[in-house]
């Protein structure tokens, strides 16, 4: 899922990055609705936001809403930075440090907002601030890795690419071709997934409150651990094959030096 | 190369300005709010009044069960203070002792005693007037709105 770069990655790879990640967006966006009345990915409209607030003179509220775009912005920005200078030394580590770092920030919001929150506006425009880094930390890594066929934390160009999609399937001359086909999976699955965790979070909300963001970080870790896990299996399987061919050569030499022996005997 | 740089450092400041805005220049909303306010006017729409009592009545009948609703408040002076704390006053006498906060980027209004919890959209916030817009799931935002004047 984070090991795979670019056009080596597989349909399968992108589907399983995609909902999982979609559905900790979907978590998120509701959280940060319920808890603050803000999206916490809703870029698109954040835009529309900052030139109304312009517009009514209502240069605080300005302000807030152009940090938080920044915050989305640095967040990609980070995601796509630590990517293309630390991918070759380490690929699963370049990729896996922006969920880390998402990961952290979303823990933080949880625990802060459990045990600190005093409900004052500043603490509420740092936390969104967070949320929206975060957000933009995932974005920005799964759009880098997956050569931009994954982006999970807002649905507007989704629906786009869906909507070209299902007017290309009223054509047969695109009907059965496979990456096509296979666009449309890819999509739906997000989609699916990020409605699941929006649903969830809401439903979880009225009990869980800030503890929303402890179920994401679960979320994130798995998406971590899924990789690490899979990379160790890999490194032992081949430690192990490596083993047995190491144990096989002594073997072989010995085979033929007594191969060897005997012919000089004969000779003898 | 020295254009590139100039850009650059354009560019970073351009992003910086919002936090310097914000920390140096201006004043958060919350300020805004503190000291002394009297309710001036409820303005509805006809249609949304009979809707909007029945939803207060409806919730307020249900709000010992920890449930989140409406007040319809009347004639109050509120008194936004420093720590939080908001007293509701009627004829001088303090009726309710709450909790304010301000949520999103400061354009929403939370009011709550721990029982019922409302939510309203400021829409005008001047030296001597706030205008609230009465936020709810039905969807009568403009369409109920709380007028206070400074005392």
């Amino acid at each position: 899922m984070l090991r795979k770069y670019s056009n080596s990655r597989t349909l399968s790879d992108n589907i399983k990055l995609g909902t999982l990640t979609a559905f900790v967006a979907g978590m998120v966006n509701v959280a940060s609705f319920l808890l603050f009345f803000s999206f916490s990915s809703n870029v698109t409209g954040y835009y529309a936001v900052m030139m109304s607030e312009l517009i009514k003179g209502n240069l605080y509220q300005f302000a807030v809403v152009a940090i938080w775009i920044s915050s989305f912005f640095f967040g990609s920005f980070l995601s796509n930075f630590i990517v293309i200078h630390f991918n070759k030394r380490n690929a699963y580590l370049a990729h896996a440090m922006p969920i880390i770092l998402e990961m952290a920030c979303l823990l933080f919001v949880g625990v802060y907002g459990s045990y600190y929150y005093k409900d004052t506006l500043m603490e509420t425009e740092v936390l969104l601030l967070l949320m929206l880094f975060a957000m933009g930390l995932q974005n920005g890594l799964t759009a880098s890795i997956s050569n931009f066929a994954v982006k999970t934390t807002h649905l507007t160009g989704a629906t786009t690419d869906l909507a070209i999609l299902f007017s290309m399937f009223t054509h047969k001359e695109y009907r059965n071709k496979q990456h096509i086909i296979d666009k449309a999976k890819l999509l739906v699955s997000i989609f699916a997934s990020y409605l699941a965790g929006a649903l969830v979070s809401s439903m979880g909300y009225s009990f869980l409150k800030f503890k929303v963001f402890y179920i994401v970080s679960l979320f994130l870790l798995f998406v971590i651990v899924y990789d690490l896990y899979k990379i160790r299996s890999v490194n032992r399987l081949l430690r192990i094959r490596k083993k047995g061919e190491e144990e096989e050569t002594p073997e072989k030499i010995g085979t033929e030096i007594s191969k060897n022996n005997r012919n000089e005997m004969v000779l003898q | 190369m020295i254009l590139r740089k100039v850009i650059y450092t354009l560019a970073f400041l351009l992003l910086l300005s919002p936090a310097y805005l914000l920390f140096a220049k201006l004043k958060t909303p919350e300020k805004n709010f503190l000291g002394i306010w009297k309710e001036a006017a409820w303005e509805y729409k006809e249609a949304d009044r009979f809707l909007l009592h029945q939803l207060a009545d409806k919730q307020n009948r249900i709000a010992t069960a920890n449930e989140e609703g409406v007040r319809i408040h009347t004639g109050e002076t509120w008194n936004f203070k420093k720590n939080g704390v908001l007293l509701l006053t009627k004829h001088d006498d303090t009726i309710k002792t709450m909790r304010w906060s301000l949520k999103g980027r400061g354009n929403v209004l939370e009011i709550t005693d721990g029982e019922v919890t409302e939510h309203y959209d400021i829409s005008t916030v001047e030296q001597d007037k706030i205008e609230l817009n009465y936020l709810s799931d039905m969807h009568i935002k403009e369409s109920a709105k709380l007028i206070f004047e400074k005392t």
